[in-house]
């Protein structure tokens, strides 16, 4: 008999974990798995071992032997461009505008860069004709594209692009903080300068005197050959083993410092949305000792790693933007690993932000994602460290929103509202990843049962 | 043949300082009897936590026999207390690999509610008294599985070891190497998953009166040790 007093949930689990519970595999397939898994090999003839074993050998020498000739092949190219003094690696910072119509009208289909290299698997087949055609107005707005070669695993070099917009304020050299920008994918770094940020990484970098970069994904299969540099980044969704992305990503600040526009002292913060938050995840959980903190805006279902952290770190912030609460324990994990302190993990400050628009009023888009994510709501939950700019990580976990970018009063054509649903008005994501990441927010707190707040009452710890 | 593979490793490893003659024979005696000691104590285990996870019955033989066959390869990276706690782990992670090939095929057969009512072949029939009662194991046993569908991979070993599997939150903690607090959190969101899945199946069954949806119960309060 179940117990009274109990609710009906865990009547109901109780219930469900006997019948689980009594669950067994058949007999005649645990016979068949042992019979698969252990016979024969009990005694299994010691040539074979042997042969084996030198066939092992044999696949290691001629391994090592390959990696000698890709190494000479190597040093030898880096030689004689030394020499020769053959075309530099980067590229110089020239854009011509293309025009004023909108991305979608903007590009011709792509053309491989290099023919000779087309094959199977090899992004060059994908590669737009000019990586430093760019809208009319990022150039207008101050914005630069550049380039460099980068090499991929056996397919050859790609050239790869990003946008910088360094404010004019800033002296060369800077030592200022570095924003990565890392679009959703198949999209581009255009896009989300414009349509999903509403260009307010720029107002916030002017003001605050830091510089953003727009990175670039290399094109990919399902990227529209009518969109000039789509593309999507190497995460585990979309796994291509000859691009090197988190490589990219530690080239592009490299490049910075070649070209004088950074020190090489300075703090970099990956901002990705979408697939690009997994790829920031991604680069972030594999440097922490490169990047000083992370901000993954709507990240994906599968882009949560588990994260470790290393002695003599530089990360110690991450901020995670997410949909229905999806990714909540892995930023959990995170603030664990950081160092927060296990109460604060237990009892983090909950905060509901008030409702600043109500999304979707005169909306004309009637599809069901645009129905569904009208009228969404933010919670803020903070776990961090009691010393102001200690180690933290701060969620915003939306109910009801599509996938968009959250930025407040944006003019989305009912197009894109039926590709990424109604925005999240109630936050601005630039000015939130910018106040967590400069170490702004979150003010230091003494966490109590009290402290956690929802819609202006206080509830008792979770 | 399977162990031989696995354990081409080790021998390798030593192949250079020289091998005493019938030491791999012992190895692999040693590994075939632990492969058939974790076959006889956990193959249970993978097997319902596959068709939790949605598995039809169809497909549960090759999901069960491919996380055997990743703990058989990776049989000398896994300790001896964390077995199962690795092989929930990689049902879940199986499972879902099974699921997104599966969105890629969507001709393929799916389990669906009147499967499930008309029993399992493992599942305890002596619970079964009815037929009443058999279809309400069934819209129980869907309420779970969807509950289980919405759940992040995390959240999902979280629940199924804990409250399916009745380990204890410190049990779960250590073998998975996380903190307790963490391993409390998931449980909990997990449960607010479930607690969701609930109430719209309830939503669904009884039609709203005049007073429209039913109360939703109290919680019992968060309590982590067993009972």
């Amino acid at each position: 008999m179940t117990d009274p007093s109990l609710s009906e949930d865990q009547r109901m689990l109780d219930e469900l974990g006997q019948l689980h519970r009594a669950e067994r595999a058949p007999v005649d397939f645990r016979q068949r798995l042992l019979a698969r898994l252990v016979e024969a090999p009990a005694v299994q003839p010691r040539r074979t071992f042997e042969r084996r074993a030198a066939r092992g050998v044999a696949l290691a020498c001629a391994s090592a032997a390959v990696v000698l000739l890709l190494v000479a092949r190597s040093f030898v190219e880096v030689h004689s461009k030394v020499v020769v003094g053959a075309e530099p690696r980067v590229a110089p910072v020239s854009v011509e505008p293309t025009s004023s119509r909108g991305p979608a009208e903007l590009g011709a289909d792509p053309e491989p860069a290099s023919p000779g290299a087309v094959s199977l698997g090899c992004p060059q087949r994908l590669m737009p004709a000019d990586p430093l055609r760019t809208d009319a107005d990022v150039i207008r707005a101050g914005l630069t594209v550049h380039t460099f070669e980068a090499d991929t695993v056996s397919c050859g070099p790609i050239v790869r692009r990003y946008l910088a917009y360094v404010p004019k304020s800033l002296p060369t050299e800077s030592s200022a903080a570095l924003l990565l920008i890392l679009h959703g994918g198949p999209d581009r770094a255009e896009n989300m300068r414009g349509i999903q940020t509403q260009r307010r990484f720029e107002a916030l970098a002017a003001r605050d005197g830091f510089i953003v970069v727009y990175a670039s994904a290399v094109p990919s299969k399902d990227s529209d050959p009518k969109v000039p540099n789509e593309g999507r980044w190497r995460t585990a969704d979309y796994y291509n083993p000859q691009v090197d992305d988190e490589e990219y990503l530690l080239r592009v600040v490299e490049d910075l410092v070649t070209r004088g526009v950074t020190d090489g002292s300075n703090a970099v913060f990956l901002v990705g949305h979408a697939e690009g938050a997994a790829m920031a995840l991604q680069a972030a959980a594999h440097r922490p000792d490169f990047y000083s903190g992370v901000a993954a805006v709507m990240p994906y279902k599968d882009a949560f790693l588990p994260f470790r952290q290393v002695p003599g770190a530089r990360l110690s912030r991450a901020l995670f933007v997410l949909f229905d609460g999806i990714g909540r324990d892995t930023a959990t994990d995170w603030a664990s690993a950081f160092g927060v302190p296990e109460r604060w993990l237990r009892e983090p400050r909950v905060v509901r932000l008030p409702d600043r628009v109500v999304e979707g009023k005169g909306q004309p888009s009637v599809g069901a994602i645009a129905r569904a994510t009208r009228d969404s709501s933010v919670k803020r939950i903070d776990m961090s460290s009691p010393e102001r700019g200690g180690p933290a990580v701060r969620v915003f976990d939306i109910e009801h929103a599509g996938h968009f970018w959250p930025v407040s009063s944006p003019k989305d054509s009912s197009r894109s509202i039926e590709s990424f649903g109604f925005r999240n008005e109630d936050i601005d994501g630039a000015d939130e990843a910018w106040k967590f990441l400069s170490g702004a927010e979150p003010a230091p707190y003494e966490p109590a049962a009290a402290d956690i707040v929802l819609e202006g009452e206080v509830l008792k710890a979770l | 043949m399977l162990l031989s593979i696995s354990l081409t490793r080790q021998p390798l490893l030593v192949f250079g300082a020289g091998v005493r003659e019938g030491a791999l024979e012992e190895a692999r005696r040693e590994a075939a009897a632990r492969v058939e000691r974790i076959v006889s104590e956990h193959v249970d285990a993978v097997w319902r936590t596959a068709r939790r996870l949605g598995v039809p019955r169809l497909e549960l033989e090759d999901i069960a026999q491919e996380v055997m066959l990743v703990a058989v390869r990776r049989l000398v990276d896994i300790d001896v207390e964390r077995e199962r706690a690795f092989l929930i782990a990689t049902t879940v992670r199986v499972t879902s690999n099974w699921r997104r090939a599966r969105r890629r095929r969507p001709e393929e057969l799916t389990d669906r509610v009147d499967e499930l009512a008309s029993g399992d072949a493992g599942t305890a029939s002596a619970l079964v008294e009815s037929a009443e009662q058999a279809l309400e194991r069934s819209r129980k046993l869907e309420v779970l599985r969807r509950a289980l569908a919405e759940m992040t991979e995390p959240q999902q070993f979280a629940f199924i070891m804990f409250e399916l599997e009745q380990m204890t939150a410190g049990e779960i903690a250590r073998e998975l190497g996380l903190p307790e607090a963490t391993v409390v959190s998931r449980v909990r969101r997990a449960r607010e998953v479930f607690r969701r899945c609930r109430e719209r199946a309830s939503t669904e069954r009884v039609a709203p009166g005049p007073e429209g949806r039913e109360t939703a119960p109290e919680g019992r309060g968060e309590v982590w040790q067993r009972r």
